[in-house]
């Protein structure tokens, strides 16, 4: 299923957060949301999932059954481990008990916790928590995932194992709408890339030519070097 | 970094735990029947259990009092347990607590305003008139934290602003009726003196309906553990598990303040003693904090009965006395 935007405004407290968006995410694409802090990247996230509901314009509804969702700030769930954690990513997935054991066992080497699976979630660091999270997603297996900065605490190395895995799940058939910082490691593992810049999109399409973008150049928005 | 307390229990060791819990709760009982400021030989007390004889003044002492106080106690604790639970799973917070947060409050007041003879009503009108008052104070609250992802400190900010409330219009609708002391002190610090087999009647149904309910939610308050978002995108309205689970804690609060007055920290309590010996399982924290729950009340109130007998002292004490320290640690480990 493509994701589409036509003609998306939203106001919040009287601000224009978006400003006539348009834009598609195609079905099985690695698409990247990147743009300046408060240029309304999040947002277009929580309009795509649902959590914000008084915008105008168009967006494709999907059910929760087929996107997941990693927020920004997600409040930090008190007594939970971190294997209680991953493994609430298959609530409501009708698996049995081995297939789901195996299931997390094999996330929770993929994203780096099995030397903290038993650890508190409270306990664990920034860099750590954002692994759990990514591991909860991908617990779920939707086709669709938003994550919005999934990975801004972890080194250069974490972010480009992270880029790595992100992409072979894309591979493995998933669409995945990913809001970032990091625009190097955009730039060489998405498939699509849209910048927003106080809430005007002013660039949509493919990596290989981001870097020469006039639009880009003239918002002066990113140091990047050719 | 603090090490992980979580247990993770096998099923034998749950098993052995309720197992010893439920040993605890037989013999406090039994210490509730036997034991009293009348002496009965214990031989009495048991040849009476067994074969009532309306005859035998003791008859009375035996079924009249100890015996309904000890269902009324320990059911009342199961009602609070059950109820600190259902907020705590609910609302994420971990200083739920229907009588800290005014949820029994509500009840209160309408016991106060019998009290005072404003009002004028039967029995089962006293039952159902706490459980009400309970319930609309309880979606008040419900409705003044029902916004997406609410912070467990504006639950417990405005719970207990709540209570306080609460308690200040209870306590002047008494003194406004001149309500007699001994009765006040029942109402605000709690005491089950005023058992009677009709209650225990009303605090089973009560519990059985309640305990059904919340063991029909509990599997929808794991995901409510990751905050209202992602609870969506599990397929969770956590907005709706949130109103319902309140709604049933103020049922079970009204219940427990109609039977027991205003005893505090039990629901507090309950829950995370029960985390430390089943882990997080929702399903094993209602069950557990109703067992936990009885256990402690029935406990405070064989103190509260037995350590200055003849003479007795308000239940709610005793709990306070364990539970204001417990909740003093607990905010000292806030993070």
């Amino acid at each position: 299923m493509n994701i589409s935007a036509a003609n998306l405004n939203l106001k919040v407290n009287n601000v224009e957060v978006l400003k006539d968006i348009s834009f598609t995410i195609s079905e099985g694409k690695f698409s990247c949301l990147t743009g300046p802090s408060g240029a309304g990247k999040s947002s277009i996230l929580k309009v795509v999932f649902g959590d914000i509901d008084y915008y105008t314009g168009f967006i494709t509804k999907v059910h929760w059954k087929e996107m997941s969702y990693v927020p920004q700030n997600i409040p930090p769930p008190a007594f939970l481990d971190v294997y209680e954690v991953v493994s609430l990513g298959l609530y409501n997935r009708k698996l049995t008990g081995g297939e789901s054991k195996e299931l997390i066992e094999e996330l929770l080497v993929r994203c780096g916790l099995v030397e903290i699976r038993h650890r508190k979630f409270t306990d664990i660091s920034a860099g750590e928590k954002q692994r759990v999270w990514l591991a909860f997603a991908l617990a779920q297996s939707k086709d669709l995932m938003l994550m919005d900065e999934p990975l801004a605490n972890l080194d250069n190395a974490g972010k480009m194992a992270f880029f790595q895995l992100l992409r072979d799940v894309v591979d493995g058939g998933k669409t995945l709408l990913l809001v970032t910082h990091d625009i190097e490691l955009a730039v060489k593992y998405s498939d699509h890339i849209i910048t927003i810049v106080d809430g005007e999109k002013i660039y949509d399409g493919s990596p290989l030519n981001f870097r020469s973008s006039q639009a880009l150049s003239e918002h002066k928005v990113f140091n990047i070097s050719n | 970094m603090g090490q992980s307390k979580i247990r993770r229990s096998s099923q034998l060791q749950n098993f052995s735990i309720y197992f010893s819990l439920i040993g605890i709760f037989f013999a406090l009982s039994i210490t509730g029947v036997l034991v009293g400021p009348t002496v009965v030989a214990a031989k009495d007390t048991l040849r009476l259990m067994v074969f009532p004889d309306a005859q035998n003044s003791l008859n009375t002492i035996i079924w009249d009092i100890r015996i309904p106080r000890v269902l009324v106690s320990s059911l009342t604790g199961a009602c609070l347990g059950l109820a600190g639970a259902l907020i705590q799973l609910s609302t994420r917070s971990t200083l739920g607590d229907p009588n800290l947060f005014g949820i029994g409050g509500g009840a209160a007041i309408f016991l106060a305003a019998c009290a005072a003879g404003l009002l004028v009503v039967t029995e089962t009108g006293i039952f159902l008139g706490c459980i009400f008052s309970s319930l609309v104070v309880s979606l008040i609250l419900g409705g003044l934290v029902s916004t997406r992802d609410l912070s467990p400190v504006k639950l417990a900010i405005m719970g207990i602003a709540l209570s306080a409330l609460m308690v200040s219009i209870g306590i002047s609708v008494m003194s406004h009726g001149r309500v007699f002391p001994t009765q006040v002190i029942g109402l605000i610090a709690g005491s089950f003196s005023g058992s009677n087999w009709e209650m225990a009647g009303y605090m089973l149904v009560t519990f059985l309906f309640s305990i059904c309910l919340a063991i029909g939610l509990c599997k929808n308050f794991f995901p409510i553990m990751l905050g209202d978002t992602l609870s969506r995108s599990l397929g969770v309205n956590a907005i709706f598990i949130r109103y319902l689970a309140m709604g049933l804690a103020g049922i079970l609060a009204g219940a427990s303040v109609y039977a027991g007055g205003l005893i505090g920290f039990v629901g507090l309590i309950s829950p995370h003693v029960s985390r430390r010996m089943f882990g997080n399982l929702p399903i094993n924290l209602v069950v557990a904090s109703a067992l936990v729950g009885a256990i402690l009340t029935l406990g405070s109130e064989q103190i509260a009965r037995l350590l200055l007998a003849p003479a007795e002292f308000p239940v709610g004490l005793t709990t306070t006395i364990v539970g204001a320290p417990v909740m003093i640690y607990m905010g000292s480990k806030l993070k």
